[in-house]
């Protein structure tokens, strides 16, 4: 009997290494499509990483960043929101919309991905297109990097949003207004349709303010800084 | 790493690098003093002891200032206590199942109360990530599978005779690690996670005996 254990033992062995190796196969498998993911965005690189910071980049830098991550699975929901964001600033949101919508079902979470929904929306559908956008809102109502692209997408829906978010919208105005670092994007929000009237809305009652901020960007303009 | 230490002046990376660095040094005293091998172990903890100073004269004024930041700054306003803050709230909504691993990023904007200038992607606590992200009980299994592995070489440290070495590099590795991932999370690195994985593997393998097997 003790002749034939060890043979047991190695008729055990091989399959009980096997097994012990499964774990890491099904990581390995589960990891893969987030791996090809990373190399989709490192090659798109540095679209995503200024999209997320707000930094304008050429045109075709976005067209070539939409191609790039076009190739990133449709399960990850994240990167297929880069992709949507690089084709509708790319000049391109009725091939965005869909790519949006869709990635949006794998991360509803994502309040800068609603935001970009909002954008492809806003001249077919505005009102869908202010429901997505009180969405971010309420999601990420505070966020420094979002704010800008909110209030950006927000003013020209001003009629169709619900009060709560013309409210958040009019705080963050006022909070963008405070801020010197966040000054190109309060340039950026009047050049937008629907901007200056937000802008006016966040210093009602304020009349000397107003006409204060009204001087120094007039001085912006002159060169006179 | 010393380079590493010595470039980035990092608070908790030379906080974690002493933490793994005493365990290392508190064991091979442990280990000479039974061998009544008391100069050696004198001589060796001595040599220890300087490379540290070595080390803090190279970057202690770059350090110290990282300090003085920490301090004039006001340590209810830095970053990381907002990110924890942010972390315990996600915790306290989802304290059995999480929000799911990775969701931080997604979820902190929800759970924040302060603007900041920055992309919040981690907590900067692996600890406080792992449970908001899987839930208490999850995160509390796991981080005692890592404990219990790291004790195994432990005890394979002071019961074993030959290659005992291995074992008492994962307990200082997993010292070090587990320090850092108070203010940090390293364990996110695949590289990190690749090598501490692949020393805790070794040590684990030879904190047993043949006999033992």
């Amino acid at each position: 009997m003790d002749a034939q254990a060890p043979a047991m033992n190695d008729r055990w062995l091989w399959p009980l290494r096997l097994a012990l190796l499964l774990p890491a196969i099904a990581v390995l498998f589960a990891a893969l499509p987030r791996f090809i993911s990373g190399l989709a965005l490192e090659a798109a690189f540095p679209a995503p990483a200024y999209m997320q910071m707000n930094v304008p980049l050429p045109k075709n830098y976005y067209g070539d960043a939409a191609q790039i991550l076009s190739h990133a699975p449709s399960s990850d929901g994240d990167t297929q929101l880069w992709r949507a964001e690089a084709l509708l600033r790319n000049g391109r949101p009725d091939e965005a919309e869909p790519v949006a919508a869709a990635a949006l079902s794998r991360d509803p979470a994502s309040a800068r991905g609603w935001i970009v929904l909002s954008e492809t929306l806003q001249k077919r559908d505005p009102q869908k297109a202010a429901a997505a956008l009180a969405l971010s809102l309420e999601l990420a109502p505070r966020e420094y990097f979002l704010m800008p692209p909110q209030m950006q997408a927000g003013a020209p829906l001003w009629r169709y949003l619900p009060p709560n978010a013309q409210d958040r919208l009019v705080e963050d105005a006022r909070w963008l207004i405070g801020s010197e670092q966040l000054r190109p994007a309060l340039r950026d929000l009047l050049a937008t349709e629907g901007g200056p009237a937000l802008v006016t809305r966040a210093f009602a009652g304020h009349s000397n303010e107003l006409r204060a901020l009204n001087r120094e960007l007039a001085r912006e303009r002159l060169g006179l800084h | 790493m010393v380079s590493t230490l010595i470039a980035t002046a990092s608070r908790a990376g030379n906080a974690a690098f002493l933490a793994g660095a005493a365990v290392l040094l508190a064991f091979s005293l442990i280990l000479s003093m039974r061998r009544a091998r008391t100069i050696w172990a004198t001589s060796g903890a001595f040599a220890v002891l300087a490379g540290l100073a070595v080390l803090f004269a190279m970057n202690g004024n770059m350090l110290a200032a990282h300090l003085d930041d920490l301090a004039g700054g006001g340590i209810s306003s830095t970053t990381r206590l907002v990110l924890w803050g942010a972390a315990m709230r996600m915790i306290h909504d989802a304290p059995l199942l999480g929000l799911g691993l990775g969701s931080y990023q997604s979820a902190y904007p929800m759970y924040s109360d302060v603007t900041m200038r920055f992309i919040m992607d981690r907590v900067h606590n692996d600890y406080l990530e792992l449970a908001a992200g899987w839930g208490l009980a999850a995160a509390l299994l796991w981080c005692s599978a890592i404990v219990w592995l790291t004790w195994i070489c432990a005890r394979g440290v002071l019961t074993r005779r030959r290659n005992r070495v291995y074992p008492m590099l994962a307990v200082g590795a997993g010292v070090l690690v587990g320090a850092h991932s108070i203010f940090d999370f390293s364990l996110q690195m695949p590289a990190i996670a690749l090598a501490y994985a692949a020393i805790l593997g070794l040590g684990v393998a030879q904190a047993f005996s043949t006999r033992e097997l």
